[in-house]
């Protein structure tokens, strides 16, 4: 037993897609994922960063699965159309045009597992254990340290009943399941509806939408569940990794794939108690196979 | 078809859905279907309700199609998998913090239920259709996981037995005796009428001793009848001779013994926090809706005892509220899928 092989073509150079990359380090806690080795005899799987990047040699090999990741706009031509298993795409609109070989994964994708959706019931409890106001609105804007590495504002958005959002860290916010008010400017970059997952204002009036948008309790509940489904349609690299894996066929040794799938799909990290719990069940029932199971696992 | 039909059970706890579950499979039969129950052990403890949920995850189940009614069994995974959502687990939710729940403040808790609800969300979400017992279940499945359902009623146990009777001098209280049920206002509200009344507390639990010092205390002691648990035929008898039936839980899901009072032709006592209750009782049409104090109880007993002929219309009112209820298009719209 061990991961299955996962063999990476890339272009030379650093990646200008950091979504595609946060792709890429999820995959990796689930596969063996190597640089591209023509010596190597057997892989169970082929990512290919872009059309480019793929030796022939690859495109014949049709023993193992093949995902390509495709620039905006851009069709794959005939040979890869018949060969490429998935799809590697940057938005919702382009997936409907290839159809369930489509992968969504937006260039401002981010893993989920770091910034979990939090429902309005635990945020007001959250609050309250912590004795901050219920009402609590944060305003995060372009000049804050985001994406994503900044604690301070990610944790504001997990705790605020609502966020005035401007820049990356809207994606955090979607991924936080927040309520936020945003500028025309950023819900366009970022392809966000008013009124379903955001609501648009006028930059000088953020703050005071947003605390409108506190003070009522079902509209606020129903744009974060929509932050939280655009979310997971188009930004969030582990849900994506997941849909990549299934297209391309699991190979998580038995008894624990079915365990740590099921898992996936209700969306439990991997160092969840929960799932760790589980990982527990199966080790006493497998100890020889410790090591085995605990690489697979993770 | 072949149908399973999916329920999680506390090993020795038998309740309203146990009962509903197997009456299912007793229907579903009766249209023709081949209908098994599909039962799995469940812990209610924050430690250990996730364990559950994961194994119904993993149970294989060949059917044409499975309906899973309570938390957790509706994580099973089919391709035809329709809810019919008795309740999710409630101390996680609005019972959050509350005396019956062990969900609290602590990080541990807030992360479970951050947890929960996002397995709530992604299994109830996978089922063709979300129906549930009663409007409030389905208000709650709104608010704390945004999913919308539909609610599809079904007739109460008994409801065939159930017949009218003279009014008589005694309101039936027939209730488990925990907490959630609020027993204790029954007891307290006899204090506060003026009417020579009695009051028929049949059912058991754990506040059963708690209760009879409470009547001690309130000096009701002798007007108070606790014949615990009774049997069909006895409950059956007990709804034809009542003047009135009180129900005053908090909160409840659909209860059953609104219905029941109906089908018999009794007016129902309720407050305005009963939860699925009010989708049946009808303040001045089929019973009185009180605040949940024994000041307003007791009022509402002394108003029917004073008028008989009124607390008749009630419950004829009541009947006729319940005279549709069926399991024809229970079965009908659970395998439409």
């Amino acid at each position: 037993m061990g991961l299955p092989i996962v063999e990476l073509h890339s272009d030379r150079g650093p990646s200008q897609r950091p979504g595609l990359l946060a792709l890429l380090r999820v995959l990796h806690e689930r596969c063996d994922l190597r640089a591209f080795d023509p010596n190597r005899p057997a892989v169970w799987a082929r990512v290919a960063t872009s059309t480019g990047s793929i030796p022939p040699a690859s495109l014949t090999d049709t023993r193992a699965g093949l995902a390509v990741s495709l620039g905006r706009g851009e069709q794959p031509d005939r040979a890869m159309s018949s060969r490429a298993t998935a799809f590697i795409v940057e938005t919702v609109e382009e997936a409907e045009r290839l159809g369930d070989r489509a992968i969504v994964v937006a260039d401002d994708a981010i893993d989920g597992a770091d910034h979990p959706p939090l429902g309005p019931l635990n945020r007001v409890r959250r609050r309250a254990a912590l004795g901050l106001p219920d009402a609590m609105v944060v305003d995060v804007g372009l000049d804050d340290d985001f994406p994503v590495a900044a604690p301070a504002p990610a944790t504001g958005l997990a705790l605020a009943a609502s966020a005035a959002v401007r820049g990356p860290a809207v994606v955090v916010g979607l991924a936080l399941g927040t309520p936020m008010t945003t500028d025309e400017p950023t819900a366009t970059a970022f392809g966000l509806r008013d009124g379903h997952e955001v609501i648009v204002a006028h930059p000088g009036e953020l703050l005071r939408v947003a605390h409108e948008l506190a003070a009522n309790a079902p509209l606020a509940a129903s744009i974060g569940r929509g932050a939280t489904q655009r979310f997971a349609a188009a930004f969030d690299a582990r849900g994506a990794a997941m849909r990549l894996l299934a297209r391309l066929g699991t190979t998580i040794p038995d008894p624990l794939r079915r365990v740590r799938e099921r898992l996936d799909e209700l969306a439990t990290p991997v160092v969840d108690e929960r799932a760790l719990r589980a990982l527990a069940a199966v080790i006493e029932l497998s100890p020889d196979h410790r090591r085995d199971i605990v690489g697979a696992w993770s | 078809m072949d149908i399973c039909i999916c329920g999680a059970q506390v090993p020795f706890v038998l309740g309203g859905a146990e009962l509903a579950t197997e009456r299912l499979v007793t229907a579903l039969r009766d249209h023709g279907h081949r209908a098994e129950l599909v039962r799995l052990p469940s812990a209610w403890d924050r430690e250990r309700i996730f364990d559950a949920a994961l194994a119904w995850r993993l149970v294989p189940i060949d059917a044409d199609l499975v309906i899973a009614t309570n938390f957790p069994s509706y994580f099973v995974r089919h391709p035809r998998k329709i809810v019919w959502l008795f309740h999710q687990h409630r101390a996680a939710y609005d019972g959050f913090g509350g005396p019956w729940s062990d969900f609290d403040d602590s990080e541990e808790s807030l992360t479970a239920q951050r947890l929960l609800t996002e397995w709530d969300s992604r299994a109830l979400a996978e089922a063709s259709s979300i129906c549930t017992i009663s409007e409030v279940v389905a208000d709650r499945l709104h608010r704390f996981n945004g999913l919308r359902s539909e609610a599809l009623y079904h007739p109460p146990p008994l409801f065939e037995a159930l017949h009218d009777g003279p009014f008589g001098d005694y309101i039936l209280c027939p209730t488990r005796l925990e907490g959630n049920k609020r027993p204790q206002l029954g007891v307290e509200a006899l204090a506060h009428t003026d009417a020579d009344l009695r009051l028929v507390l049949a059912g058991n639990g754990s506040l059963a001793p708690a209760l009879d010092e409470l009547a001690v205390r309130e000096g009701v002691r002798d007007r108070l009848e606790r014949p615990g648990f009774v049997a069909d035929d006895v409950l059956v008898e007990l709804f034809a001779g009542a003047l009135a039936v009180l129900y005053a839980p908090f909160d409840e899901d659909y209860g059953y013994v609104t219905l029941q009072a109906f089908a018999a032709g009794k007016p129902v006592v309720t407050t305005v926090d009963a939860g699925g209750v009010l989708e049946w009782v009808e303040d001045g049409v089929t019973g009185i809706v009180t605040d949940p104090t024994p000041e307003a109880l007791g009022a509402a007993m002394s108003r029917l005892a004073a008028d008989p002929a009124w607390a008749e219309k009630l419950g004829a009112a009541g009947r006729e509220r319940v005279a549709g209820l069926s399991w024809d298009p229970v079965v009908e719209r659970l395998t439409r899928g």
